[in-house]
């Protein structure tokens, strides 16, 4: 290691092209951490899991515009036929579906807490010891079938009984609800770890008191961009409307075959309507995601162009400082240096380069962090993409300098004689 | 003078064949992506009715009561107002030109058997909605304020659409059954679309709009459902059409033109006034019940239509610019101090500092020109693969006149900067130095 | 044509001030051909390199053809190499991706002249040194004599006062230094003033005057010096006494 002092020496003669390279690598590793930690985070959030065995799962629309049917019946017609479908393992009529993008969000409460509509008074309403909790919740209506479509496991209680659904107008008051475990622990904190323990629970909405009966591990709701998308709830209920949609479950390798024939079978039970495009789950979460992904393999492209042009700039130089040397070299390995000498100068030269821009590149990462952080709604870089990206920079400057060295390496001594 | 350094800037630039690439590469891959990036931002941040960005403000009313500290945006405004507080403010003539609007849908017949029923989403609305934002009509025009007033069966159709259906020309006159119910075609719209969809954000500013326009009091009459967000603050049941009609849900956009700030103050001023006359009866409980007009930049801006991500992606793909430019100036600082020779010579025979510099600027701002249109290569065929490859830039089309002078002007801006350096280095050398056989 | 007077060149580094020339006084009439010579590290090419206002000097006066040239900035400077000035180094210093006819371009192209008077200008010289027929050519294509002529025929282009010549045989075999000698003598002869510097004594004869330097100073010995008519060309002797000169040139 005494040969460090000579060549950082000889660097500093030729201080602009050590320091613009120095520049480049710590810009690259600002750069690049950064960039990293993004589409990290962004990849955690893609792989969250829904809870789903979504390549079971496709979905699709039914818009009736003919006034000539009663809607709830028809529904029942089709839910019996899609059922009966070879292939199909469950089906259900859905207000809304899983990671899609589109669908229902209602505030729940742990109490009721709505003042008395003849009650103007707003004092009273402060009086109320503590207020209540609110929780939002995505919210998904059906019937018995809606668990076994989804595909989804109860940890605790009971699915819905088949009198406990309520149909198309019917007025009566829902009274049964089946949630998430993650809408448990956020509506009661104190539940946390005990989850089960949650069944038989009253929750509130419109001022009706709902018992909970039922749990399941997990189940998110349709926005994936929302904080809340774990807490959701399944009411026992089926909405008559023009407008319905069904979610059906079939055997991975059946799926297609069912999509085929769906619309078909649709249009035959009764004609005057019209069947949305069938949409499979995978489809939707990848158009749900779609923002994420475009940013990872953006972020990706910009990583790698990082590299491609930081590898060039560290190659570039060593070319030149090989030419620019090639007598010295001649002269050194006239004077006894050995071929790996030759190598090691210039690995080492490099080493120095690499090391100096990494230490300006740590600095530059974390006030880059700092600048999004401020701007934007990012969490703080996390030091281990720091660390990691000064590996692969290493790596990369060792990679990049080696070729160059090693064909300054073959000058031939006799260059050491020679004029010009 | 000027030929001559071209003459031997291309020379010089073909003497090294492998550097000029390297050289061209990282500026061909730094402008491509701070091009291609700051193409999608421009494109999304474009106002997209200038003539009038200024005069068009969408309404928002903070209706809600006291139990919430705050509900909407971040500012305490919804984004949209309710059904009831649309057909009251629509009833008032202090705006010059005003439309509630809601996206619905339906299935589309022709008379054509052949045709199968499509579904197709809808845009209701009043009859001011074309002029106001200046739709523009290829044939017949917008229903009168009659049949905005009597709920009238009549349509206005998009140019895609109408070639749909019936392979363009003139159908004003022709019948679309909507649900099986008979509308009369009024007018049928020239290609258009405004970019990003200002009007309506909520489903999206940047996915194609809709191709059928009624008048907006069929949603009642017709009890057509919202296609778009609903939002309620209230703890109320609403089981059927008419209870969501007069329910204090959110679900109605409303637009109004006002010409000059004396439009502006006039028509706050009712808003002020109207909201005084709900509390009256009951509605508009908070004490901080009060209306706002966002124009349409800020309209755009407030729908942070232009994402986080975006901007960050712009930042970056600068900062990568900046690394290719230093790069870059590495590279021809090497290939300027290897012809110090040449330059003595040349400085021997005559040149001056300032002709030396001047050339190697040339021969900079060459690289930088080659290097910028293969940079706009690069950002367009990146433009290409994100609008194929993704739905939400699906209205992102080309760059613009904007951006394809930008990028030169980027491109050699950013190479005379990155050559700066190196250019005036080898101007100052002795050449006495190089003249020397050693 | 050239005078320079009490010249000083101080070479400052961080460490050492080095006297390259001190008080250096030297005068050079139209006309003339002057050949330096000096041991190495004498200040001979401090001395090209300040004649070629290549250099500016720490102190002194220098009168270029009656111009006072210290003090002009940089562009001045260049004009006036440009114009009255012609350089040929001892290795060419041709322009390797030039061909002929752009080399000789090169000095043309910065006075301005249009195209058609620098065709006429490259012609003429090239043909004065007998590479006309060779204009496309790039310099690696020719022998090194050739090329010299080639360096030559640019200093000629532009019709310059004053030729400056740093060691323009060194790189050449006898055969060819001979032809290149003949060459500026006869450029001498109409009337083009020649300052040659050699370290070899018996070039240093070619001329009608010899400087000798040493410490930065002229060294004023030369005998013909006191008899500026007389030079190794027309030394009064015999004819044959004169090729046995032009023969020890090599």
């Amino acid at each position: 290691m005494l040969e460090i002092s000579p060549i950082f020496n000889a660097m500093m003669r030729h201080k602009s092209h050590a320091l613009l390279l120095i520049i480049q690598i710590a810009l690259t590793l600002a750069i690049v951490a950064n960039a990293a930690f993004i589409i990290e985070n962004r990849l955690t959030l893609m792989n969250r899991d829904s809870g789903l065995p979504e390549a079971q799962l496709f979905k699709f629309d039914v818009f009736s515009f003919g006034k000539d049917i009663d809607l709830n019946q028809q529904m029942e017609l089709d839910e019996t036929m899609l059922r009966a479908i070879p292939g199909v393992i469950d089906a259900v009529t859905i207000n809304q579906i899983p990671i899609s993008g589109s669908g229902d969000n209602t505030i729940f409460m742990d109490r009721d807490d709505t003042p008395n509509k003849n009650n103007n008074d707003k004092n009273l309403h402060s009086k109320s010891n503590t207020p209540a909790k609110h929780v939002h919740t995505g919210v998904y209506r059906g019937d018995t079938h809606t668990l076994n479509t989804l595909g989804v496991k109860l940890i605790a209680g009971r699915n819905f009984s088949e009198d406990e659904i309520i149909y198309g107008n019917e007025t009566q008051p829902i009274s049964v609800a089946i949630v998430s475990k993650a809408f448990i622990t956020t509506m009661f904190p104190e539940l946390k770890g005990l989850e089960q323990q949650g069944v038989g629970k009253l929750i509130y909405v419109f001022r009706i008191p709902i018992k909970i009966i039922g749990i399941v591990d997990k189940l998110q709701s349709s926005q994936v961009t929302s904080s809340h998308i774990e807490q959701t709830i399944i009411l026992p209920k089926i909405q008559t409307r023009n407008f319905y949609r069904f979610l059906i479950r079939t055997a991975a390798n059946q799926q297609q075959a069912v999509i085929d024939k769906v619309e078909n079978l649709m249009l035959k039970l009764y004609p005057n309507r019209v069947i949305r495009t069938p949409r499979t789950l995978t489809y939707l979460r990848d158009n749900s995601y779609a923002d994420d992904k475009m940013m990872t393999q953006l972020l990706m492209i910009l990583i790698v162009i990082l590299f491609l042009i930081t590898a060039l700039g560290i190659v570039g130089m060593a070319v030149f400082n090989v030419n620019r040397r090639r007598k010295q070299i001649g002269t050194r390995r006239a004077l006894g240096a050995s071929k790996g000498n030759i190598i090691r100068y210039f690995m080492i030269e490099n080493w120095l380069i690499t090391n100096l821009g990494i230490v300006l590149g740590i600095a530059l990462s974390i006030l880059l962090s700092q600048f999004l952080m401020q701007q934007f709604s990012l969490p703080k870089l996390d030091n281990s993409y720091i660390m990691a990206t000064m590996i692969a920079i290493w790596l990369l400057g060792i990679m990049a300098v080696y070729f160059p060295a090693k064909k300054a390496a073959q000058i031939s001594p006799a260059i050491a004689t020679r004029s010009i | 003078m000027f030929n001559y350094y071209l003459r031997l800037a291309w020379k010089s630039l073909w003497a090294t064949p492998v550097v000029t690439l390297l050289m061209l590469i990282a500026i061909a891959l730094g402008i491509g992506s701070a091009m291609g990036t700051l193409t999608i931002y421009h494109l999304m941040s474009a106002d997209p009715i200038p003539e009038k960005s200024a005069q068009l403000f969408a309404v928002q009313l903070k209706s809600y009561d006291n139990k919430q500290s705050s509900w909407g945006m971040n500012d305490g405004y919804p984004l949209q107002i309710t059904h009831q507080d649309a057909v009251n403010l629509s009833h008032s003539s202090v705006a010059v030109k005003q439309t509630p609007m809601v996206r619905t849908g339906f299935a589309v017949q022709t008379d054509n058997p052949d045709i199968a029923p499509i579904l197709k989403s809808v845009r209701a609305a009043n009859s001011d909605f074309f002029a106001m934002f200046n739709a523009p009509f290829a044939y017949g025009s917008a229903w009168d304020k009659n049949s905005d007033q009597q709920a009238l069966e009549v349509t206005v159709i998009g140019a895609k659409l109408n070639q749909q259906l019936f392979g363009g020309g003139n159908n004003v006159g022709k019948i679309l059954y909507f649900d099986q119910k008979a509308f009369r075609i009024v007018g049928i719209l020239q290609a258009w679309q405004p970019t990003p969809q200002y009007y309506d954000v909520n489903n999206g500013a940047f996915r194609t709009g809709e191709q059928i326009f009624i008048p907006f009091a069929l949603i009642a009459s017709n009890k057509y459902r919202s296609w778009g967000n609903n939002n309620s603050y209230k703890n109320e049941e609403v089981n059927t059409f008419d209870e969501k009609l007069v329910s204090e849900s959110h679900w109605i956009q409303y637009w109004v033109e006002l010409k000059n700030p004396q439009q502006k103050n006039a028509y706050q001023a009712y808003l002020k006034n109207y909201i005084s006359q709900q509390k009256q009866l009951g509605r508009f409980e908070r004490d901080d019940a009060s209306a706002d007009l966002k124009n349409v930049t800020t309209w755009l801006t407030y729908n942070e239509v232009v994402s986080e991500d975006n901007n960050v992606l712009v930042g970056l793909s600068f900062l990568l610019l900046v690394v290719c430019l230093v790069n870059t100036v590495g590279l021809l600082l090497a290939k300027f101090l290897r012809r110090a020779p040449e330059v003595g010579v040349r400085r021997a025979l005559g040149a001056s500092q300032t002709q030396v510099f001047l050339q190697h600027l040339v021969e900079v701002s060459l690289l930088g020109l080659t290097g910028g249109l293969l940079g706009i290569l690069l950002a367009q065929l990146g433009l290409w693969l994100l609008k194929n490859n993704y739905e939400q830039y699906q209205l992102l089309t080309d760059m613009d006149i904007t951006m394809l002078l930008t990028a030169p002007v980027l491109a050699i801006g950013s190479s005379i900067i990155a050559g700066l350096y190196p250019a005036w280095k080898i101007c100052r050398t002795q050449p006495a130095v190089y003249l020397k056989s050693q | 044509m050239l005078k320079m007077q009490q010249i000083n060149k101080i070479y400052r580094t961080e460490l050492v001030e080095t006297h390259a020339l001190r008080e250096f006084n030297l005068s050079v009439n139209e006309g003339e051909f002057v050949t330096v010579t000096g041991p190495s590290g004498s200040g001979k090419t401090t001395f090209l390199n300040i004649a070629g206002l290549l250099e500016e000097i720490s102190q002194g006066q220098y009168f270029l053809d009656g111009v006072n040239v210290v003090g002009l900035n940089d562009k001045e400077r260049s004009r006036l190499r440009n114009e009255k000035i012609g350089f040929i180094f001892q290795s060419f210093n041709l322009i390797p991706d030039l061909n002929l006819f752009e080399n000789v371009d090169v000095p043309l192209r910065y006075r301005g002249f249009n195209a058609k008077e620098r065709k006429r200008r490259i012609e003429q010289a090239l043909e004065q040194v007998g590479l006309a027929a060779r204009m496309k050519h790039l310099p690696a294509q020719l022998s090194g004599g050739q090329q010299q002529r080639v360096a030559i025929a640019r200093a000629l282009a532009g019709e310059p006062k004053f030729l400056l010549a740093d060691e323009p045989t060194g790189n050449l075999d006898s055969l060819m230094a001979r032809q290149v000698m003949e060459l500026l003598k006869n450029i001498n002869k109409q009337g083009t003033t020649i300052v040659m510097v050699t370290h070899d004594a018996a070039l240093a004869r070619c001329g009608q005057r010899n400087i000798q330097i040493v410490d930065g100073q002229v060294c004023d010995f030369s005998l013909y010096d006191k008899n500026p008519q007389a030079s190794a060309f027309e030394n009064p002797q015999t004819a044959a006494s004169t090729t046995t000169t032009a023969a020890s040139i090599a």
